[in-house]
């Protein structure tokens, strides 16, 4: 019987034992904190298709379509909904980028329809008046994560040799993995993918914190449908800026609004700034003004684990046989979990699959150091 | 006679006496159902001091307001049950920063005298509470906005703002407050904590019926002006709060059918006098001897049956299961610590308790704590605490040299209270599977008990933990787990209802307060956070 041992209780390390579990390994996750209670238990838990670049379009969009086909079998508490995203233009920059995201979608084969400002006002009425109008995907999702992530752990224990140990991993090599404890455990196929933590077992893996801010209202039911987010987020997730802010709004289905977004690099002390949801509240209410009525329960931190070009590093540990790596996902994590796992279970039985894995090897940077 | 106020309630014109509170007044009119949980159960006032979240309705246009906070004099329009009334139009609030010397949290007996002793020192205070009178709970007005007792506890030279949340920690020595017209930035150097406690409620088969109240919660409400002439009222739990709260709604017109106290008759008697030999005494202490008459002792609830609200309450004691048909019933098993604020700020507690030292000083050099957040003991330690935690505050350390021997003999008293009326066993085996453990987020006890079972490999781990001493990180993992998969904890309250409950059930404990320190509008965070002056 073969063995996987998965680092990691998180979204990404949980889809992958699920994942793993179906191509018969037996599976063993390991982590010293509870499940899915780092960046997957901090994030808002969108499904969403992002169109650049190219391999992270390919990487959501194989994801988003793997969550369609996991939907009907998600438990209750997974709360799945097919909520849309609605990408908002307030100027004339943002509508031009909005016709090329749609551009690029169309050529993929997505659907996405562009929107004029008052259409995007009988959608979204909460939304000020004067935008120029925007782009909506309606095939994109919510889930709840931590739920999401103990589901995936639950298929994976399908078998009834699921272990979840918790212990933090102190050394991985081929076949084996050491805890703080003294335990090694032994497996065939070893997956990391613990988030900021696999820093410390993969020699080189560039992955730095990028801390982000939230805050979650009461129910207010009805108050908006979609993922709100201003079309000036890619500039601000992208760009190299130390700190930025975003609009980006998203209800989940009970009613309660998820309100963001922030970026800060470099920032690992987990406590709320007041300063950073100040400026996370303010520029949100300069899109929804209503939103300063609703009333904020809970405010709260993540560190999302970022790359230096952006894309997460998925595939084989050089040096290291049956060791791959999963992590450094940023804000993407709970959308790309189930293309990642995918992808990691084909890599270790050597199949071909949808991705082409090139572009997320971890190689890439050190190509990129000699180069 | 009692000036009545128009107001409308979900588009009706209603009268109601403009001196009660909302929730009492709605209550008086037939109104008990204030809100649909989220799986649509019919819920009503429960704390009726702003703790537990339960009736929150739409109030001139605010949503998700607590109705035990406000009085009807303030109020013009009311929508229940989750009848959307929000309006967009209301106008900002200003945004001010203050500096003062001492700022004191809470209003009751211990903050009062915090403030008043402090002021005497010369110092600059700031008084603030979220509800809408000076007093707390334990001077709570009999209908009207407070107390004589309690306005006269404290001169004029303090800065008193009541209706005002301590809503974010913004650094060292400053806090920022929000009342319905401002949002304050103040600046202190000194902080004084009498946040005070909450009740400990329990979950039971039907606990969640509109009209089952906590004990403290229904004496809130009496207060606040809920009619209770010719009403059918049981009282159930623990401590000294049953009897004073029975001689509340009795002298309010209320038929008392029972009072039943968990404890057993002899750890009664061994609190304080001899109960058994000298009942007037106790009675006497407690200022109702026609609330013995209806005590029933090792006597406790196992059941709330109704529809859309309380139609009985089902006791177990010495004579068995007996069926009490009533209209209210208080149910309470005692008082809990609130060291929400204090931890949110860093200080440590032992248990719930605030730990303070014989200054009133907590383990943050600049704040200071007093009264039952440190430990439940009533109002005269309340005093106590309050006048030293004042006076230490301003610099002034005389009084807790001079106090040191009464301060031991009321901690003394706290912990015979605590002891004398510490919860039984049986009692964590009332609530069934299906049973609401988080009343916010309507998640059942056997959800949250599933959540551990989920990772039972951690689950595992989590005992080994425990064994090998790491308890309180195990207790503060299994909270974690069971919050992230179910959202227990997650909803209005922040967990103040179901963590104190969850923690006597099995033992998992919340230790994470989040900001907002108190659920405010968006308005109050999005404030910018310049340096003040």
């Amino acid at each position: 019987m073969k063995r996987a041992l998965v680092v990691g209780a998180g979204i990404v390390g949980a889809a992958c034992a699920e994942r793993l579990a179906r191509d018969g390994f037996v599976v063993t996750v390991v982590d010293h904190r509870p499940v899915g209670s780092v960046a997957t238990g901090a994030g808002m838990g969108h499904i969403l298709v992002m169109d650049d670049p190219p391999a992270e379009f390919a990487l959501t969009l194989r994801s988003r379509i793997l969550w369609d086909e996991l939907a009907p079998s998600l438990s209750t508490s997974v709360d799945h909904a097919a909520c849309g995203t609605l990408w908002v233009a307030a100027d004339e920059d943002e509508l031009a980028e909005a016709e090329r995201k749609r551009a690029r979608l169309a050529a993929a084969g997505v659907a996405a329809e562009l929107l004029d400002g008052a259409a995007l006002a009988r959608l979204e009425p909460n939304l000020r008046g004067g935008l120029l109008g925007g782009l909506r995907l309606t095939e994109d999702g919510i889930v709840y994560p931590p739920a999401a992530a103990a589901w995936f752990l639950e298929r994976a224990g399908a078998t009834h040799e699921r272990h979840v140990r918790r212990a933090p991993v102190v050394s991985v090599e081929s076949g084996r993995a050491r805890l703080a404890d003294g335990t090694v455990l032994e497996a065939d196929v070893i997956v990391l993918a613990a988030g900021l933590e696999t820093r410390a077992l993969v020699r080189g893996l560039p992955l730095r914190a990028r801390k982000g801010h939230l805050v979650i209202t009461d129910r207010h039911p009805g108050f908006c449908r979609h993922e709100i987010v201003e079309l000036g987020y890619i500039k601000n997730a992208h760009g190299a800026g130390l700190e930025s802010v975003a609009c980006n709004v998203l209800a989940r289905p009970n009613g309660q609004v998820l309100v963001g977004s922030s970026r800060q690099f470099d920032v690992e002390d987990p406590a709320v700034e007041p300063r950073m949801l100040a400026k996370v509240v303010a520029r949100a209410t300069e899109f929804l003004p209503s939103l300063a009525r609703l009333r904020a329960i809970r405010a709260w931190t993540g560190l999302r684990a970022t790359t230096p070009d952006g894309l997460p590093v998925i595939g084989p540990v050089p040096g290291a046989s049956g060791v791959f790596v999963a992590a450094g996902h940023e804000g993407l994590g709970i959308t790309a979990s189930t293309g990642t796992a995918e992808l990691v279970a084909e890599l270790a039985s050597g199949r071909r699959g949808v991705l082409d894995p090139a572009p997320y090897r971890i190689e890439r940077f050190q190509e990129a150091k000699r180069g | 006679m009692a000036e009545r106020r128009a107001i409308d309630v979900d588009g009706k014109r209603v009268e109601l006496d403009a001196a009660s509170t909302l929730a009492a007044a709605l209550a008086s009119s037939g109104a008990h159902v204030l809100r649909r949980s989220a799986h649509g159960e019919a819920r009503g006032p429960v704390c009726g001091m702003g703790s537990c979240y339960e009736c929150r309705c739409t109030i001139d246009g605010a949503e998700q307001e607590r109705a035990c906070l406000h009085t009807v004099a303030s109020v013009s329009r009311v929508a229940t049950r989750g009848a959307s009334a929000r309006s967009a139009d209301a106008p900002p609030r200003a945004h001010r920063r203050i500096a003062c010397d001492v700022l004191v949290v809470g209003a009751g007996p211990a903050g009062l005298a915090a403030a008043e002793h402090a002021a005497r020192r010369g110092k600059r205070v700031v008084l603030v509470d979220e509800n809408p009178g000076l007093g707390g709970q334990i001077w709570r007005a009999d209908r009207g906005p407070e107390s004589a007792r309690a306005r006269a506890a404290v001169s004029a030279k303090v800065d008193v703002r009541t209706e005002t949340s301590v809503v974010l920690p913004l650094g060292e020595r400053r806090l920022r407050l929000a009342s319905r017209d401002e949002v304050l930035d103040v600046r202190f150097d000194a902080l004084v904590l009498a946040t005070g406690a909450t009740e400990l409620l329990l979950p039971f088969p039907g606990w969640t019926l509109p009209n089952v109240l906590g004990l403290g919660g229904l004496q809130a409400l009496a207060k606040g002006g809920l009619e209770l002439a010719g009403k059918r009222v049981v009282l159930a739990g623990s401590g000294p709060l049953l009897l004073a709260v029975a001689d509340v709604v009795a002298r309010k017109g209320a038929s008392v059918l029972a009072v039943a106290e968990q404890a057993p008759r002899a750890n009664l008697a061994r609190f304080g006098v001899a109960l058994a030999a000298r009942p007037a005494k106790l009675a006497q202490a407690f200022g109702f001897a026609g609330a013995l008459a209806k005590l029933r002792t090792s006597a406790w609830p196992v059941e709330a049956v109704g529809g859309e609200r309380l139609s009985a309450i089902v006791l177990r004691g010495a004579r068995g299961l007996e069926t009490l048909e009533c209209d209210y019933a208080g149910v309470g098993f005692g008082l809990v610590p609130n060291g929400r604020l204090a931890a949110a700020l860093g200080c440590a507690l032992d248990g719930r308790r605030v730990r303070v030292d014989a200054e009133q000083r907590t383990s943050v050099a600049w704040i200071f704590a007093a009264g039952e957040c440190t430990g439940i003991g009533g109002k005269d330690k309340a005093r106590l605490e309050g006048e030293i935690a004042g006076a230490s505050a301003a610099g002034d350390l005389e009084p807790a040299r001079r106090l040191a021997g009464a301060r031991e003999r009321e901690l003394a008293f706290a912990d015979r209270i605590e002891r004398a009326f510490a919860p039984r066993a049986e009692l964590r085996t009332l609530a069934r599977p299906e049973t609401i453990a988080c009343r916010c987020e309507d998640v059942t006890c056997g959800e949250v008990a599933r959540a551990t079972e989920l990772a039972r490999g951690v689950d595992a781990d989590v005992r080994d933990a425990g064994a090998r001493g790491g308890a309180a990180d195990a207790a503060a993992f299994a909270w974690r787990t069971s919050k992230l998969q179910t959202r227990a904890g997650m909803g209005a309250c922040q967990g103040r209802v179901c963590g104190p409950a969850l923690e006597f059930l099995d033992g998992r404990t919340a230790r994470d307060v989040r900001a907002p320190l108190a659920p405010v509008t968006l308005d109050a965070l999005a404030a910018p956070m310049e340096t003040p002056q």
